[in-house]
């Protein structure tokens, strides 16, 4: 076709969920592909270039998956408005690639038919070829293709090469640079086309049924109440052990490199305002940004391997019932866990959840599980103010208010998560679909690692270095007179901010120096303590100072004000890097907002309470 | 001519033919782990378990549950027994019980009748 090589046609690929369609994106678009979401929504939206050996570049829609064209859920809304041309913001496609698994060509052939009504040029492509081969399907192209009226090719998107015969159909589709009018479905009955695909199947497909699959033979252990709970558990384990203490090394790595890098600075540069905003606020910035990333790439890892090899709808199908006894997805479970490491990676795999309402409580509660950047805060308290006694003999007191405060964590996300259910739907469908069991692909792996990286790095990471590099500034300036009485940060803008929120935390037992301690302290919670040591002027660093402010709160501190300081960092509704990722993730300002006031509500309720119940218990 | 076990076959076929009403159909939640059947219908039931949704049934029958396709159960959840994994022509789905009490399930016709006259 001789069409001007200018014209680069866009190309959707529209399938059944689990079809293998992003395995082939990415073996057509390799990392030429930009991840993004479609306006106004949280669907992510992917689009890839292809350049063909004609020399015509080849743009590649990846379309949420759908059933059938008649859309339910918002991103199968997506899907229906896009290719009909009906999307507000997105060109109707010039060409569809419709993907069908071969092992399921039953249920797959259906959006086919429908496609046909679109009078779009389109391309059947059967995925997982080499699957269907081991099973002894056999598949006659030739006739499929006459009896369906179009073009139908194999593919493997797994293998190299396993797309080159559907990069050959398309070039020899008639495509023309003219945009076509939108186009309004009508609705098939779905057993009418069923009618259509079985009578199609018995012409061109040959297959015997097999007893039972070996992914069914795998389930009969992975959904047994007890074995299937205890392989659940085990993997639960390892990923939460991973996240936790496995990414602690390359988090200490980074942390010293940009400490050195800092250090190597402050030598080198002259002193004055451009060293500081460089060392301090530049390379701390980013140094607060990078530290995330060991923990993001290894849970990432872990769940892109589960979700690739089919377990995780396992998972929810185990969880369905306890989650869903308090309004949540089964599929909440693994963000929820990787939240008591940090939320930040936790909030960015919510992405597996596919229903929104259930994938944003996720994410408004996952700050409510105790993250580890709040134990340094927790050890200081507790340490300064708790007994060091064995309850009963057996158990140790600090020990004790340490899991109460743990506890504290889940339960209230347990109930916000009740308060948030929709009222209407007392139990929405569940319609889980267990693909078959398949071996992780270690390309697509790496693809989508990459992704979460670069979209971390250059989305959430310019938010935080910024945010980071504005309370550098608020802490230093202006700087202190001369013989002041107190450290720098009291006469800064930081400083001046605490002091004014004296008036809204003396209520909650804050004192002042708590309260500009808050103020770098939103940069991220751990920062707490440290900005403590800054405003008792200390010098120490790290356990050092640790040890230095523990018995200096223990004495100018009131055991209220300690209780009250604990409550509050269970709720604790500031940190920046939080609230991007959730701006992120969310496509908008609104609930990075919501979340940090009704987190805040809540902290101040329980300060108060504890504040003043510890008081008055204590007189 | 007809011995007693052709006699049982004809007997057994018969009832295999005889209209779903005759015995009264089950719907998929009622079945155990292991049962086999066919789609008999989608209904769809306004009651004070189910919000009347319907989207639900239309949605049942984009992913597979089509009056005449084959089924069978093949797990269930430890507490409540929900959910129940459901394997529906080349599928297999994790339904809730309210969603697979809205499914009807027909016997699947396990008797090939022979013709018993010459």
């Amino acid at each position: 076709m001789t069409t001007a090589l200018t014209f680069s046609p866009l190309v959707a690929l529209v399938g059944n969920p689990n079809c293998g369609k992003t395995a082939l994106f990415n073996r057509l678009t390799g990392a030429r592909q930009k991840v993004a979401n479609f306006a106004g929504v949280t669907v992510e939206r992917k689009i890839g270039r292809y350049l063909s050996s004609s020399g015509r570049t080849w743009q590649i829609l990846d379309l949420p998956g759908t059933y059938s064209l008649n859309a339910s859920t918002p991103d199968e809304q997506i899907t229906q408005a896009v290719i009909t041309g009906q999307h507000r913001s997105e060109a109707m496609p010039d060409a569809i690639i419709c993907v069908v698994d071969a092992t399921n060509l039953r249920r797959g052939l259906r959006i086919a038919l429908e496609l046909k009504q679109l009078h779009v040029p389109l391309v059947l492509a059967i995925n997982m070829v080499d699957v269907a081969r081991r099973r002894q399907i056999q598949i006659d192209l030739a006739a499929l293709s006459d009896a369906l009226g179009m073009p139908v090719v194999e593919t493997i998107a797994v293998q190299p090469q396993g797309e080159a015969e559907l990069l050959t159909a398309l070039e020899q589709l008639a495509l023309t640079p003219e945009k076509k009018p939108p186009v309004t479905l009508s609705v098939l009955s779905a057993p009418e086309l069923q009618q259509q695909v079985n009578a199609i199947l018995q012409r061109c497909v040959q297959q015997t049924e097999l007893a039972s699959h070996w992914s069914e033979k795998i389930d009969r252990i992975a959904l047994h109440p007890l074995f299937g709970t205890a392989i659940f558990l085990t993997l639960m384990f390892l990923v939460f052990q991973a996240v936790f203490s496995w990414a602690a090394w390359p988090m200490d790595a980074i942390k010293s490199s940009v400490d050195a890098l800092g250090s190597l600075l402050q030598e080198l540069m002259p002193t004055g305002v451009l060293r500081d905003l460089l060392v301090q606020g530049i390379i701390g910035g980013s140094g607060a940004v990078l530290v995330f990333l060991p923990q993001i790439i290894i849970l990432f890892f872990f769940i892109l391997t589960l979700e690739d090899s089919g377990y995780l709808p396992r998972a929810a199908f185990l969880l369905d019932r306890l989650m869903g006894s308090v309004g949540l997805s089964g599929r909440a479970f693994i963000p929820l866990l990787s939240s008591f490491a940090c939320a930040i990676p936790g909030i960015m795999s919510t992405r597996t959840i596919q229903n929104p309402r259930d994938r944003l409580i996720t994410i408004m509660i996952a700050p409510l599980m105790t993250c580890s950047a709040r134990l340094p805060v927790y050890t200081l308290i507790i340490a300064a103010f708790i007994p060091d006694k064995q309850l009963l003999g057996l158990i140790n007191l600090q020990g004790v208010v340490l899991f109460l405060l743990y506890l504290a964590g889940i339960l209230s996300a347990m109930l916000v998560a009740w308060v948030m259910k929709p009222r209407k739907s007392s139990n929405h469908a569940l319609m889980l679909e267990l693909p078959d069991y398949r071996w992780p692909n270690l390309r697509n792996l790496s693809l989508g690692l990459w992704e979460r990286i670069r979209i971390f790095v250059t989305r959430v990471g310019t938010i935080i270095l910024a945010l980071m590099v504005l309370l550098w500034f608020l802490s230093s300036f202006p700087g202190a007179p001369a013989n002041a009485p107190h450290p720098a940060i009291y006469y800064s803008i930081a400083g001046i901010l605490g002091r004014g929120l004296e008036v809204i935390f003396a209520p909650i037992g804050f004192n002042w120096q708590i309260c500009i301690a808050l103020v770098p302290g939103m940069a991220a919670r751990e920062v707490a303590v440290a900005a403590l040591g800054t405003v008792y002027a200390l010098s120490q660093h790290g356990d050092d100072l640790a040890q230095t402010l523990q018995p200096l709160i223990a004495h100018s501190w009131s055991l209220p004000t300690a209780l009250s300081l604990l409550a509050w960092f269970v709720f604790a509704p500031q940190c920046i890097a939080t609230l991007s990722v959730v701006k992120r993730e969310t496509n908008s300002w609104r609930y990075p907002v919501i979340m940090a006031s009704y987190l805040f509500g809540l902290a101040y309720a329980a300060s108060f309470i504890t504040y003043h119940l510890a008081g008055f218990l204590l007189q | 001519m007809h011995s007693s076990s052709a006699t049982t076959l004809e007997r057994d076929t018969a009832t295999a033919y005889a209209p779903a009403t005759s015995t009264s159909p089950r719907s998929l939640d009622q079945l155990r782990v292991g049962d086999r059947g066919l789609v008999g219908a989608i209904n769809q039931i306004a009651t004070s378990l189910v919000q009347f949704d319907p989207h639900l049934a239309r949605r049942l029958m984009e992913i597979g549950f089509i009056p005449g396709e084959p089924l069978q159960v093949l797990h269930k959840g430890f507490w409540g027994g929900e959910p129940i994994a459901i394997r529906i022509g080349q599928s297999t789905f994790a339904l809730r019980r309210f969603e697979a009490a809205l499914i009807t399930v027909v016997p699947a016709l396990s008797v090939i009748p022979t013709t018993t006259s010459d």
